[in-house]
């Protein structure tokens, strides 16, 4: 079918169809009536489409009113949504299909609803963070502990050892007839060496002040640089022999604790510009600002305590005796006194 | 005093005032059934469609573009509710055994229902008219003829809807309109002669 034959057909529809003008219409006709087989085809495309009036529609009675009745009782039902269409038509907003339009009782819905989600939530979310880091940081005490007794094993039975000075102090101190003795440069042998795989370890994630020695650091120095390099503490070690691992395979022994979170001894800001530093019984600060301390016994025994008094006897893991002021040279009065330095 | 225009009459209804939306009742019911009852092939349908339009134009009038005009809008939505009703009637095949039979029955008609079958297989046993006849072959032909091209003719033949509105309503091109309608009529005329075919 050509383009001028195809345009005719378009016409000649639309001639069957009222959709011409009058002088269209005189047009069409003229060339339908000037051509036997054009006025077949419009005889036909007539006939066709009168066939189509056949189908007769009768809309029921009262249907307008019936309509009305429909949507006056589903109105009704639902007397809100027409309130927010008037509402929505009176202030000039446009409510786009099925769309909504917030007004203020909505936002003080939500907002009311994130309120209670958050306070339900939160704390939800805190505890379980909690939770969370408080394994993995005795997760990491493990670590230390078991490379701790492989030291041990391969150096005569000797905890990790760098040595006694006498009348030393374990903290930094500003006297220089006191030498500065750091408790932590036994276990960091343990890096030294090998038997940990990375500094990371001796970060407790609970630690917010936490920050690892770096590589290139770990090379130069023989102690944790800074006391956030390290969240943990450890067995008082200035002893003129060391401690042997044997001594805390039997007996109370079995009983000490080896390693636990950060001794409070310290304030948080860091070393005392004065001493003595006063103490009281206190848990470390690392978990929940005191909520207790995670530890590990010689026999393996570990968990998360409440209170410092965990030691043999039920001795204060964090202070020598019951001391209340240090000076930094204190030193465990028996065997059975358990002191983890800071 | 002239008579207010479709969108004036929407205008009102937003404003409040209760009689314009009946007046917009009033003036288009008979011609959206019509084209919903051939759009569709059933009257019980176009009246429960018929219905939920003019709810959704109580309940969304605030949504209409004031720019554009009432009536095209009005069948765009009546367009579309059909659809989706025929849609979801085609995904559920199953019906009611006293449903009606799409496309067989009328108004004015004695309903047939599966239970009419099932009593007599031997169908209508009042002998057709040739008008009649006719009629049924018109509404069978109609409904079984794709949606898109039936719409089309609907629109065109039977509300002479000019091409451009018609266009609107449907959401197609312009050019799609027109060679819908001649696929329409084509599809028409060659499903009709077979019918007839058929039954002599």
């Amino acid at each position: 079918m050509g383009e001028r034959s195809k345009s005719f057909d378009d016409r000649l529809l639309d001639l069957h169809l009222n959709r011409l003008s009058a002088e269209e219409t005189e047009q069409v006709e003229q060339e339908v009536a000037g051509a036997p087989e054009t006025a077949g085809r419009s005889r036909a495309l007539r006939d066709l489409l009168k066939l189509l009036d056949a189908n007769e529609v009768q809309p029921p009675a009262n249907l307008a009113d019936r309509i009305l009745a429909h949507v006056e009782r589903r109105e009704r039902a639902i007397p809100f949504s027409r309130e927010r269409e008037r509402t929505a038509a009176r202030s000039g907003d446009r409510v786009a299909g099925r769309g909504y339009s917030f007004g203020w009782r909505d936002l003080a819905a939500a907002a009311a609803c994130l309120v209670l989600f958050f306070s339900v939530a939160i704390p939800g979310f805190n505890k379980a963070r909690s939770v969370s880091q408080r394994t993995r940081c005795l997760d990491n005490q493990q670590m230390i502990s078991s490379a701790m007794t492989s030291y041990g094993q391969a150096n005569a039975g000797y905890l990790p050892y760098s040595g006694y000075i006498p009348g030393a102090s374990w903290l930094p101190t500003n006297d220089p007839q006191v030498p500065f003795a750091s408790n932590t440069q036994h276990v960091f042998r343990l890096i030294k060496q090998g038997y940990l795989p990375n500094v990371q370890v001796f970060i407790c994630p609970a630690d917010r002040n936490g920050r690892p020695l770096t590589a290139r650091d770990l090379q130069a120095l023989q102690d944790f640089a800074h006391r956030n390099n390290n969240s943990y503490s450890f067995l008082f070690m200035n002893r003129p022999q060391g401690v042997r691992l044997e001594s805390l395979q039997s007996g109370p022994g079995r009983q000490t604790v080896v390693i636990a979170d950060r001794n409070p001894l310290l304030p948080p800001s860091g070393v005392p510009t004065t001493m003595p530093v006063q103490a009281v019984s206190a848990n470390s600060m690392l978990h929940d600002r005191g909520a207790g301390q995670n530890a590990i016994y010689a026999d393996g025994y570990s968990g998360f305590f409440t209170r410092p008094t965990i030691g043999v006897d039920a001795d204060d893991i964090y202070r020598v005796g019951s001391f209340n002021s240090y000076k930094g040279t204190e030193a465990p009065l028996a065997p059975t006194d358990t002191f983890l330095p800071p | 005093m002239s008579t207010p225009t479709d969108e004036q009459l929407l205008a009102e209804h937003l404003a409040g005032k209760p009689e314009p939306f009946a007046t917009l009742v009033h003036r288009y019911s008979d011609e959206l059934f019509r084209f919903l009852a051939r759009f569709t092939g059933n009257a019980a349908m176009a009246e429960d469609l018929i219905q939920e339009v003019f709810l959704q134009i109580h309940q969304s009038g605030a949504s209409f573009d004031t720019s554009r005009r009432f009536k095209p809008w009005l069948f765009t939505i009546a367009a579309n509710k059909a659809r989706d009703l025929l849609r979801s009637k085609r995904r559920r095949p199953e019906m009611p055994l006293d449903a009606e039979v799409a496309g067989v029955s009328g108004e004015g008609e004695e309903k047939r229902t599966f239970l009419d079958f099932l009593a007599d297989e031997s169908q209508s046993p009042v002998a057709a008219s040739s008008l009649e006849e006719q009629r049924e072959n018109v509404r069978r032909v109609l409904s079984e003829m794709p949606e898109r091209l039936r719409e089309v003719l609907v629109l065109s033949y039977y509300h002479g809807f000019p091409y451009k509105e018609i266009a609107e309503i449907l959401g197609v091109p312009l050019g799609t309109v027109k060679s819908r309608l001649h696929s329409a009529i084509e599809h028409f005329g060659r499903s009709y002669r077979a019918a007839v075919k058929e039954r002599v």
